[in-house]
């Protein structure tokens, strides 16, 4: 246990390290300390805090937020194919924040992420009620559901950005397209209240979260608030989730991977697994990004494909073993 | 001295009540057998005891206070339901599903005690699942499964142990060993409430019977006075015999023609 730490925490600070680095022009270790430490200036401050650390840190956050939802979804639900991206938990924060850049005016453009937060919210709620059989939610239900709103988020999308006057069109087009290259000092900061609330109270319910994973009437027997967890986890699953999709676009299957792969490492207590969920989501996201910037350079690829060509196999062998 | 009592006890699913007006005492130290056909509502009413069901009338009083009023951590600290099954989502060791038994002592945060370690290993003992305690229970046999949830309610050491049909995956030898933890829960002063399709097994744990048909309580009183040729017939639609054993107890054979 304490070596998967070790590892994960170690694996964090060379991604961290490469990330600042590397890529571009280059930035020597003694340069990037001294940035870091509040001295430096000229051309390696700037690559440093205004492009690279703020990148670094917007991937870390989006991948955190997406990997500890991911988590909580999957016990809430008792579902092992639950996360934002598949229950369209994402698509409905994509479609809200889409709507929201093209028709909002220039000084309201701050409300984007909490419109997007709304529609997350909305497409939780939707799938929870399609997903709602006479014996409960079942699993197969809430997959189809989230296809469901999937799609129709997808084709709001695609109707806004018919629709989009042509200066618009860029920012709303970055939305669907999973990316952290416009991350900034002050994007970052807007991020954090979309995530240290939801992360805090999905930390709290860690305990219920795993005894939830045995079904809602199990759980009730053995104390747990049902119906006041599942409110609490929907909406702090749907801040996290919109938040993600405000200031980095749609980025999948992080929160489907990392939750398993963590699983398989230390186990299935929640107040354990859900911390390290977070961690290893960021290290995902950023080396994915980190990979997305250099693999074809000067070109950048989707940090998306990135994420789904590690999650696509995955979820394949995920649902040959469902039963 | 009733630990768990209903009063009037009225609830369902849809419109029509899947249990009406049901009255009934849990006692300390005593068990009662719910029986009846497929469908009576005995599930519902263990459902509605252990307050996960809400009631449309009627009470159901803990320690003489409404259930409602209690928060439901408190309540499922006193209060125990052993579900015919749960959802294994996950392969998680058998020991960890144990110690979810000891959630209700625990809250959020607290981290489990060396008192919560030593009621986990005694539920494990209790069930002969301790040499099993590392094996994910996706691995287990559906027998082996009822009794990891028992165990799980066994660790909570509730003073009310509710059971749905514990025995019905278990072999003969698990049966007995079933039997020998709810007499030794018994011994302690738990109240238990036992729904059994098994007539057998029901009358050798049973201090008293109450016979449910259609969520309505249509007999009730010790097993001698509720066990009848009559009671087969009216509530199973079965015949059956009533054999007097060497040692005086009643064994039941209905006719499975």
């Amino acid at each position: 246990m304490r070596a998967a730490d070790v590892l994960l925490v170690g694996g964090l600070l060379t991604v961290a390290a490469a990330a600042l680095l590397l890529g571009g022009p280059a930035v020597t270790p003694a340069q990037a300390v001294g940035v870091l430490a509040g001295g430096g200036s000229g051309d390696a401050a700037v690559v440093v805090l205004q492009l690279r650390l703020p990148r670094l840190l917007l991937a870390m956050a989006v991948g955190a937020a997406l990997a500890i939802a991911g988590a909580s979804l999957q016990s809430l639900l008792a579902n092992p194919l639950a996360e934002p991206f598949l229950l369209g938990i994402s698509g409905g924060g994509a479609a809200a924040a889409t709507l929201a850049f093209v028709i909002l005016p220039v000084a309201s453009l701050p409300l984007v992420p909490a419109a997007a937060v709304g529609g997350s919210a909305a497409a939780t709620v939707l799938v929870w009620w399609m997903a709602r059989g006479p014996l409960g939610p079942s699993p197969t239900r809430m997959i189809l559901a989230g296809v469901a709103v999937n799609a129709a988020a997808s084709a709001a999308i695609l109707v806004v950005l018919a629709a989009a006057p042509s200066p618009r069109l860029p920012g709303a087009l970055a939305v669907t397209m999973g990316s952290f290259a416009g991350a900034t000092p002050a994007a970052v900061a807007w991020l954090l209240p979309y995530l240290l609330p939801p992360i805090g109270v999905l930390l709290h319910h860690g305990r219920d979260l795993g005894l939830l994973a045995t079904g809602e009437e199990s759980a009730a027997t053995l104390g747990v608030e049902v119906g006041v967890v599942r409110r609490h986890v929907f909406l702090a699953a749907a801040a996290l989730s919109g938040g993600a999709v405000a200031f980095a676009g749609i980025i999948g299957f992080v929160g489907l991977v990392t939750p398993h792969l963590c699983r398989f490492v230390w186990g299935h207590d929640l107040r354990r697994l859900l911390p390290r969920a977070a961690l290893a989501g960021a290290l995902l996201c950023s080396a994915g990004d980190h990979l997305a910037r250099i693999v074809l350079a000067p070109t950048e690829i989707p940090v998306g494909v990135i994420t789904a060509a590690l999650g696509v196999p995955f979820f394949v062998a995920l649902l040959r073993r469902a039963p | 001295m009733s630990v768990l009592s209903a009063r009037g006890a009225t609830a369902g699913y849809g419109r029509a009540p899947a249990v009406a007006d049901v009255h009934l005492d849990a006692d300390v130290g005593r068990c009662l057998a719910v029986l009846g056909p497929n469908g009576a509502g005995k599930s519902t009413l263990l459902r509605v005891l252990a307050g996960i069901l809400p009631l449309s009338s009627g009470t159901i009083l803990l320690d003489g206070r409404p259930l409602q009023e209690w928060r439901r951590r408190e309540a499922a600290r006193q209060v125990a339901l052993v579900p015919q099954s749960v959802q294994l989502t996950f392969p998680v060791p058998v020991g960890e599903v144990v110690a979810q038994g000891r959630a209700p002592h625990l809250g959020p945060w607290r981290p489990a005690a060396a008192a919560d370690h030593a009621a986990v290993r005694r539920a494990l003992q209790a069930v002969g699942l301790a040499d099993k305690a590392e094996v994910s229970v996706q691995q287990l046999s559906g027998g082996e499964r009822q009794r990891v949830i028992l165990a799980r309610a066994l660790a909570t050491e509730p003073r009310v142990l509710l059971l749905d049909e514990p025995a019905a995956a278990l072999d003969l030898h698990h049966q007995a060993e079933l039997a020998n933890a709810v007499r030794q829960r018994l011994k302690a002063g738990v109240a238990v409430v036992f729904v059994a399709h098994d007539l057998n097994l029901a009358s050798a744990l049973a201090d008293e019977m109450l016979v449910l048909q259609r969520g309505v309580v249509v007999a009730s009183g010790s097993p001698r006075q509720v066990l009848s040729e009559d009671l087969l017939r009216r509530a199973f639609d079965v015949e059956g015999e009533f054999l007097t054993r060497a040692d005086g107890s009643t064994a039941i054979l209905p006719s499975l023609r």
